[in-house]
């Protein structure tokens, strides 16, 4: 079990997949929370500090785009890193996001829970020291 | 061999006249004044012996003029041929006379104006189809359906056709005749972006270009051809413009890359969840026992719907290929409705939405295709509960009257805007509203629902209203 505790935020209107990311995360030992959209996510981002946030590219609403945008611009969340997840394939323009939204990593569906697990794990290992 | 006396050249006929009456005046002289002397009355007599001779001559003399007559008209005819005559044989003149020469004369004459006659209709013939070949050419010219303009070394416009014409909204080819091709499409196309260089338009190069003609893709796109017609000096004559409309194709290549677009969405969704869950369930040691049930039926559900997607695609591949086929059979509605229902539950699970059902008391037995009606159905139905929000309503009401049985689907969605309600049901169409492409579909349920309509005798009847809902009814014949 790892003993980097962190909490997560997952931004993903597919509840089914939203479920076993929780499943697996909680398994690997962080704190997650679940929003079922971009919005949700906002205001569970307003309501409580997170560090790492998950999010699905195509939401209904607010988008993954635009949720990277709101988390950099509008609450200032700078140094929270983002890893994003889609379904969709070569209309997404990687670097754009990675540039403009500072997106630390993009995965394309299907992916291994076990890669997105170590991602997480990864990212706020990154993290942790920059904090300290 | 038999020679006609005519063949004799004019002159030794002439000779042969004049010596002979010569030959007789001097014999006729020489004759009476030998009798006369004989007689003793030479003297009385010799001024009647000159004269008969003188007289003889004198008749020679005659027939000579009427021989030479002929051959002076001929003569004088001749000369018109070669100082006036230009292939008009009407100046020449038949003869009337019926000797040999006027004979031979009008022979001539009448062979000369055969041939002229000839020629005149043959040269007429020629004009006439060359005319022909010009106006044919130029009804091609206005019926082809792309627009072109034939412009000179410079540009400027000589001509158009009726296509060029329609498509820059023209009120006549003539108006535009000296003008530029691009001044024309500047003014008819605003923001007119072409994508070349104005240098490689003063090239001797030829170019092709698209150009989007409004803000939408259905407002037009265009495919401007630019080819410069070498001479034989290896100059460029002319420059031939056209234009040609390449919406429909435009759009067709939109709704392919929309479609590979949801397709991959739509498959790749399910498939993620799938091996996420199976992941799982493979690689964690310690799952609950209720875990594991849920994560098995959650694999189950996902399969289902990846196989659903997948019959979808080959439904409308049928419907691509016209081979959509029903096979009917005597169907319990009832049963039906009830398969429709117990299919359509995880979805209305998912959602906390109103669902409302009410089925006419009594159901008849309809002969249908029960699979594809329960598909066409479920296929409302799902689009009443995808695109209706949490909290909505979603309306299910089966009802009959004498000859008919409707199935309403209603539900208080997004709804669909006036302008997008016509083209609902075409294949891969998906609406522009953001709400609407959030969510995922193929835009193929509707056609094939349609089809299966269609295919029953029956129709899909729809009524929407943006923001607050739509009605689709299902209707098919009883009997």
């Amino acid at each position: 079990m790892n003993n980097l505790a962190g909490n997560i935020l997952i931004a993903e209107d597919n509840g089914v997949l939203s479920d076993v990311l929780c499943f697996n995360l909680r398994n690997a030992g962080f704190d997650v929370t679940a929003a079922e959209n971009g919005l949700v996510a906002i205001e569970k981002l307003r309501a409580a500090a997170f560090d790492l946030l998950i999010t699905d590219y195509q939401m209904p609403g607010v988008d993954g785009a635009e949720l990277c945008k709101a988390v950099r611009s509008e609450l200032h969340l700078n140094h929270m890193p983002i890893l994003m997840c889609s379904a969709k394939g070569l209309e997404i323009n990687v670097e754009k996001l990675k540039s403009d939204f500072g997106v630390a990593k993009l995965l394309f569906k299907p992916f291994s829970m076990r890669e997105i697990v170590s991602a997480a794990q990864n990212l706020i290992a990154a993290r942790v020291p920059n904090l300290n | 061999m038999h020679t006609p006396a005519y063949t004799l050249p004019l002159s030794r006929r002439l000779l042969g006249r004049y010596l002979m009456f010569g030959l007789a005046g001097l014999f006729v002289c020489i004759s009476m004044i030998i009798v006369f002397n004989y007689l003793g009355t030479l003297k009385e007599h010799l001024v009647f012996a000159v004269a008969a001779s003188l007289g003889l001559l004198l008749l020679g003399a005659v027939v000579l003029q009427r021989s030479v007559r002929v051959n002076q008209a001929i003569e004088e005819q001749l000369r018109q041929i070669s100082s006036v005559l230009a292939g008009d044989t009407r100046v020449l003149q038949p003869l009337a006379e019926s000797d040999s020469a006027a004979i031979g004369w009008n022979s001539v004459i009448q062979q000369l104006r055969g041939q002229q006659h000839q020629a005149t209709l043959e040269a007429r013939l020629c004009d006439l189809s060359a005319a022909g070949d010009d106006r044919q050419w130029n009804r091609i010219f206005h019926a082809l359906h792309e627009g072109i303009a034939v412009c000179d070394s410079n540009d400027s416009i000589l001509t158009v056709n009726n296509a060029f014409s329609a498509l820059l909204g023209l009120n006549s080819a003539t108006e535009v005749v000296g003008k530029k091709v691009l001044q024309l499409l500047e003014e008819s196309v605003s923001g007119m972006q072409l994508g070349v260089s104005k240098s490689v338009l003063n090239s001797s190069s030829p170019f092709v270009c698209e150009l989007r003609v409004g803000k939408h893709l259905a407002d037009g796109v265009w495919r401007i051809n630019r080819t410069p017609v070498i001479d034989q000096a290896c100059e460029t004559s002319i420059t031939l413009w056209t234009i040609r409309d390449i919406t429909q194709q435009k759009m067709a290549d939109e709704m392919r890359n929309q479609f590979v677009f949801t397709a991959t969405h739509e498959l790749r969704t399910p498939l993620a969840n799938i091996k996420a869950y199976a992941e799982t369930l493979a690689q964690t040691s310690d799952i609950g026992i209720e875990d594991q049930k849920r994560f098995y039926n959650i694999i189950n559900n996902e399969a289902t719907r990846l196989s659903r997607f997948v019959d979808e695609l080959l439904d409308v591949n049928q419907m691509e290929s016209g081979a959509v086929t029903i096979t009917c059979g005597e169907t319990d509605l009832e049963r039906l409705l009830n398969d429709v229902m117990e299919n359509l539950k995880p979805q209305l699970q998912q959602k906390e939405q109103l669902f409302e059902k009410h089925f006419a008391a009594k159901l008849p037995s309809l002969r249908l295709d029960k699979d594809k009606i329960t598909a066409a159905l479920i296929n409302l139905l799902g689009n009443a509960v995808k695109y209706t929000p949490e909290k909505g309503t979603v309306r299910f009401l089966v009802e009959l009257d004498d000859t008919n049985i409707h199935f309403h689907i209603e539900d208080t969605g997004i709804g669909i805007s006036a302008e997008e309600l016509p083209r609902i049901s075409e294949k891969f169409f998906r609406s522009s509203d953001s709400r609407v492409q959030s969510i995922v579909g193929s835009g193929l349920g509707l056609a094939f629902s349609q089809e299966v309509a269609r295919l029953h005798r029956g129709r899909i009847s729809v009524k929407s209203e943006i923001n607050k809902g739509s009605r689709f009814t299902l209707t098919l014949p009883l009997s």
